[in-house]
């Protein structure tokens, strides 16, 4: 209690509450010792800085575009197909996404994640058991792959050699390319999951919705629901919307977080940056971290991404800020 | 069709290296537990090159000269790195290194998990780690290697130089001096200049890119700017491993680790098989 007084007056970052919280845990009371602390302090704690716990879970949505224009080779004609590519990005992402959560007993549900393609139909798109769920726990996904597929690559022997490495990948996700783009159809979808989600767990470290395209919404202008999304909020902050854009041809370069439409090629790049939210201080740092140039005015967007950065921005993007 | 000239013993192969062994290189590659210092995987991926170089030219009367190596380290001193009999010599047939290892090493070689068993792997070339990074004069020293080559087989297979560095140059801008080896050609095509940038932090390593618009540091960029356009031959056969290349990617990795190191070697090698009469 003494170093609460001391405390007061300036804003008290996370550790400094768990520092406390332990201190006190012989009580019991770790929520409530919360809210005395916040009471005491007589200031909201900043945005974007709940824990993430398996009592206080967070979760991501990946909006994926599944149109027939995905068919597409990724970056002209040299390249494998978007779809493709994306499938094998997403399976990795989710497979990196359950290890983070892996402890020694096993997955912890610090996370729920919806995959919601969008092509010819609108609706979940994770294969196998999992088949048809709108919103799986980060164990259940642990645990429920579709299949696993063997890849072998080549790893270094310990003699300056290569020896060929048999890895089971795991598949969760497959790639589909037919259809329109019903983007406002799946944004819909999406706030729908999301305000449950948000009636379920009011004070969850925000949501983050990702949205990616590799084009224009034949379903009209986004823009309305997009922001009926962004309005959506818990106690800790706004759900942040991202979109990534997939590149149709490599002559321009992929855009990563810019921060103002002037150098936008297009009327398009520019609406997605107006539907990308602003990133939170905590993902600026993580960005920096990777040497990208980021400003306060940074938005979750990339646009003409190629698969490096798809990988890069989704792997930014999942890393918690605070896993407990 | 470019590089594509047949591997003679009139037309041999010749195959440069550049090996920064400046302090950093005392520093290991990533994290885990198969981690040792860049200067020691280096100094092992060469020589077990050397030893692959010196089977694939072994016939039954001998070993055949259908590659010349050198071995250039740039620590401190920049110097030739071979020792003993081929001491001092920047220019040496593969017949000469089979002679000549310094001894042979037994080293464990990981077959499969938990698996290993004994190799004889012979050494040429020690790990060393000391000195700034004197890239430049490297440089300048395989410019006038591969200008004497190409005079001398000016029909053959081009010269490739391979630098492999961990961090920028301190004696100057790499570009020029740079600019004018790739400039350097044969009948069958332009010298081909790879540089490998080799990692310690385990951050993401970029592969061959097409522009240098990812690279995070300007010394990545010089050294970006002074790799080659892969030839196709190479781009084909990245790709049928499983790596996505853009058109016009060069031969630059950033922050390589030991494993694509080793596989940048191979590559560059493995190629010239079908080649060799």
């Amino acid at each position: 209690m003494r170093s609460a007084i001391q405390a007061a007056g300036r804003p008290r970052n996370q550790g400094e509450i768990v520092a406390e919280r332990n201190r006190f845990l012989w009580l019991g009371t770790t929520p409530w010792f919360h809210r005395w602390s916040e009471t005491l302090e007589g200031e909201k704690s900043m945005p974007y800085s709940a824990e993430v716990s398996r009592t206080n879970p967070s979760c991501f949505l990946f909006l994926i575009d599944q149109s027939g224009s995905m068919e597409d080779a990724w970056g002209g004609e040299q390249g494998g197909k978007k779809a493709d590519g994306l499938a094998t990005i997403m399976n990795r992402m989710l497979q990196n996404l359950v290890l983070k959560c892996t402890k020694s007993e096993g997955v912890r549900d610090y996370y729920y994640v919806s995959v919601l393609g969008y092509g010819a139909h609108v609706g979940p798109a994770l294969s196998g058991g999992l088949n048809g769920k709108e919103l799986a726990s980060i164990s259940e996904i642990g645990n429920m792959p579709a299949r696993l597929e063997e890849r072998t690559r080549r790893v270094e022997d310990g003699a300056g050699g290569l020896v060929n490495q048999t890895i089971r990948m795991p598949i969760w996700f497959d790639p589909v390319a037919y259809g329109g783009t019903p983007m406002c159809q799946a944004m819909r979808a999406a706030k729908e999951i999301l305000e449950r989600w948000l009636a379920q767990h009011p004070n969850c470290f925000p949501p983050l919705v990702f949205n990616i395209t590799d084009g224009e919404s034949t379903d009209g202008d986004p823009s309305g629901v997009a922001e009926e999304i962004t309005k959506l909020a818990s106690s800790d902050g706004n759900v942040l919307l991202f979109n990534i854009h997939l590149s149709s041809h490599r002559v321009e370069y992929p855009i990563v977080f810019p921060d103002s439409e002037a150098g936008l090629p297009d009327q398009y790049a520019q609406l997605l940056f107006r539907l990308s939210s602003s990133l939170p201080s905590y993902l600026q740092s993580f960005a920096r971290l990777e040497s990208l140039p980021v400003t306060d005015g940074s938005r979750g967007f990339v646009f003409n991404a190629d698969m490096v950065s798809v990988i890069n921005f989704l792997d930014i993007g999942t890393r918690p800020s605070n896993l407990r | 069709m470019a590089y594509a000239a047949e591997i003679s013993r009139t037309n041999p192969c010749y195959l440069v290296f550049l090996i920064d062994q400046s302090r950093s290189m005392g520093e290991r590659f990533g994290y885990g537990e198969y981690s040792q210092s860049k200067a020691r995987g280096v100094a092992d991926a060469l020589n077990r090159l050397l030893q692959n170089l010196v089977l694939k030219c072994t016939k039954s009367e001998g070993v055949r000269d259908y590659f010349y190596v050198s071995v250039i380290g740039y620590g401190y001193p920049v110097e030739v790195l071979f020792r003993g009999v081929l001491a001092g010599q920047d220019l040496v047939p593969i017949s000469a290194i089979a002679d000549h290892p310094l001894r042979i090493e037994r080293r464990m070689r990981r077959y499969g998990p938990g698996e290993s068993a004994e190799i004889a792997l012979p050494v040429w070339v020690e790990p060393k780690a000391y000195g700034w990074t004197h890239m430049c004069e490297a440089l300048r020293w395989a410019e006038r290697l591969v200008t004497r080559w190409v005079v001398d087989h000016p029909h053959g297979y081009p010269p490739i130089v391979f630098n492999l560095t961990d961090g920028g140059a301190t004696d100057g801008d790499p570009r020029p001096i740079g600019e004018v080896i790739m400039g350097k050609f044969t009948a069958d095509g332009c010298v081909l200049s790879f540089n490998l940038h080799l990692s310690t932090r385990s951050s993401r390593m970029i592969q061959f890119p097409a522009s240098d618009v990812g690279l995070p540091e300007q010394y990545a960029k010089h050294l970006f700017a002074i790799s080659s356009t892969l030839p196709n031959q190479f781009v084909n056969e990245l790709r049928q491993e499983g790596l996505t290349l853009e058109p016009g990617a060069r031969g630059f990795v950033y922050n390589a680790d030991l494993t694509a190191l080793i596989h940048v070697f191979d590559l560059g090698t493995r190629t010239r098989q079908s080649q060799l009469r």
